[in-house]
């Protein structure tokens, strides 16, 4: 069964990296985009976080770096360090997943995400800025809608069972 | 959960080799590439729909307000003489394309449809269900409705990447049209310059800027896009000049790759 957990989430990871790069792509507000695997994990990070969900991160990982330029540093940021720094932090502090909290999580992490992926030495463009303003708030959105639907289905089903 | 801390390390190791290692990236990203196609193609048809759509009912919404200005912008309609020499700018610049269409007969264009972006907004590269099956180079010119758009980064057996000419990793020899002289085109966060322009160079805003075809991949008389403004002080060694591209490219969806 605990296999079988981890190829799901192997094929999860696969294919909203291939959604990422071929159908959110292409949605484009203030040079910003959706990046739902990057939401996901940050909502798994918040809600349930096991090995299994770390697979998903390494995998995301694996594909995006056939998928996307970005450097692996700031893919291994992005899918490992933040959700465990979240992990870690919800260990430590205790904090309830509750939207408001989902939603500041997220906001955070897309901004240090935004901020990993640009260098720092270019932030004289308008524009530029806007790009880093739009990319938290837009994933935020996602991530929040990612959130409740995780909260509805999977950990009730859970739950439940 | 000891033994499950184990495989999850062989997993990040092997992660790190596959990625670190050029050879088994680019295998594995063959695979992945060739793996996500299907799904690829059919999510990147569904994103050029929808967004037609979405566009199409802010078309609608926006229909009324539009109308009325046209018919404001109808009745104040009044020809300049600077309208006038754009349009005999233009003409000068289509007729140089079909010069290069003319004296390039030889060169074939292969079309291409775009299934794959960079998703992180960056708007570095694309991806073309178009490869190795399909005689595509890598190193090849990628036009886009006549302008130059990027070139052939990498190529799979049925599909390539495309680095933009926005891109911080492009670079395109180029020169303006007008008074040939010779620079290099780069792209950056800020936007796309030609740089390596000497200072005594006179630019007119608007000067069209073409490809020099020097370095010998891409081929001469391409269209660019235009001078939008020097962006250099008088005390450095060459000018650096703000290009304003021809085509826009979020809004592409179908390109050609010269052969």
């Amino acid at each position: 069964m605990k296999l079988f957990e981890s190829l799901i989430w192997i094929v999860v990871a696969f294919l909203a990296c291939c959604l990422d790069t071929s159908f959110f792509a292409f949605y484009e507000i203030f040079n910003a985009t959706i990046i739902s695997s990057f939401c996901l994990i940050l909502v798994i990070a918040l809600l349930d976080y096991k090995i299994q969900s770390l697979y998903y991160g390494a995998f995301c990982i694996l594909f995006l770096s056939a998928l996307s330029s970005l450097p692996i540093y700031s893919l291994f940021i992005a899918y490992m360090i933040i959700p465990l720094l979240i992990f870690y932090l919800r260990q430590k502090i205790y904090f309830e997943a509750v939207p408001v909290v989902a939603v500041f999580v997220l906001l955070v992490s897309s901004v240090l995400f935004r901020l990993v992926i640009i260098p720092l030495g270019s932030f004289s463009s308008g524009e530029l800025l806007i790009s880093i303003m739009a990319f938290p708030i837009l994933n935020t959105l996602f991530g929040i809608v990612i959130f409740v639907l995780f909260n509805k289905f999977y950990i009730v089903k859970r739950g439940h069972n | 959960m000891k033994k499950n801390n184990k495989i999850f390390l062989i997993i990040i190791i092997i992660i790190i080799i596959i990625v670190v290692i050029p050879i088994t990236r680019n295998k594995f990203t063959q695979v992945v590439m060739y793996l996500g196609k299907p799904f690829a193609s059919v999510a990147s048809l569904l994103a050029s729909d929808s967004r037609g759509f979405l566009t199409g009912l802010t078309e609608i919404s926006s229909l009324r307000k539009e109308n009325s200005d046209l018919v404001q912008k109808l009745k104040s309609i009044n020809i300049s003489s600077v309208e006038l020499e754009e349009l005999r700018h233009e003409n000068e610049v289509l007729k140089q394309q079909l010069g290069f269409l003319e004296e390039h007969q030889e060169s074939e264009l292969i079309p291409a449809r775009i299934i794959g972006r960079e998703p992180f907004g960056a708007l570095d590269r694309i991806i073309i269900d178009k490869g190795i099956k399909d005689s595509v180079r890598k190193g090849s010119a990628v036009v886009a409705n006549g302008a130059i758009i990027g070139r052939v980064d990498e190529v799979f057996e049925d599909q390539s990447k495309i680095v933009l000419i926005t891109s911080k990793d492009s670079i395109v020899q180029v020169m303006l049209q007008k008074s040939r002289t010779l620079g290099i085109l780069k792209g950056s966060l800020n936007g796309v310059k030609m740089e390596n322009i000497p200072q005594d160079t006179v630019i007119e805003d608007g000067e069209a800027i073409i490809t020099s075809g020097l370095g010998g991949e891409i081929e001469s008389g391409i269209l660019v896009g235009w001078a939008n403004g020097e962006v250099s002080y008088k005390s450095e060694i060459y000018k650096v000049v703000d290009v304003e591209i021809a085509e826009d490219l979020n809004k592409l969806e179908q390109v050609f790759v010269i052969k």
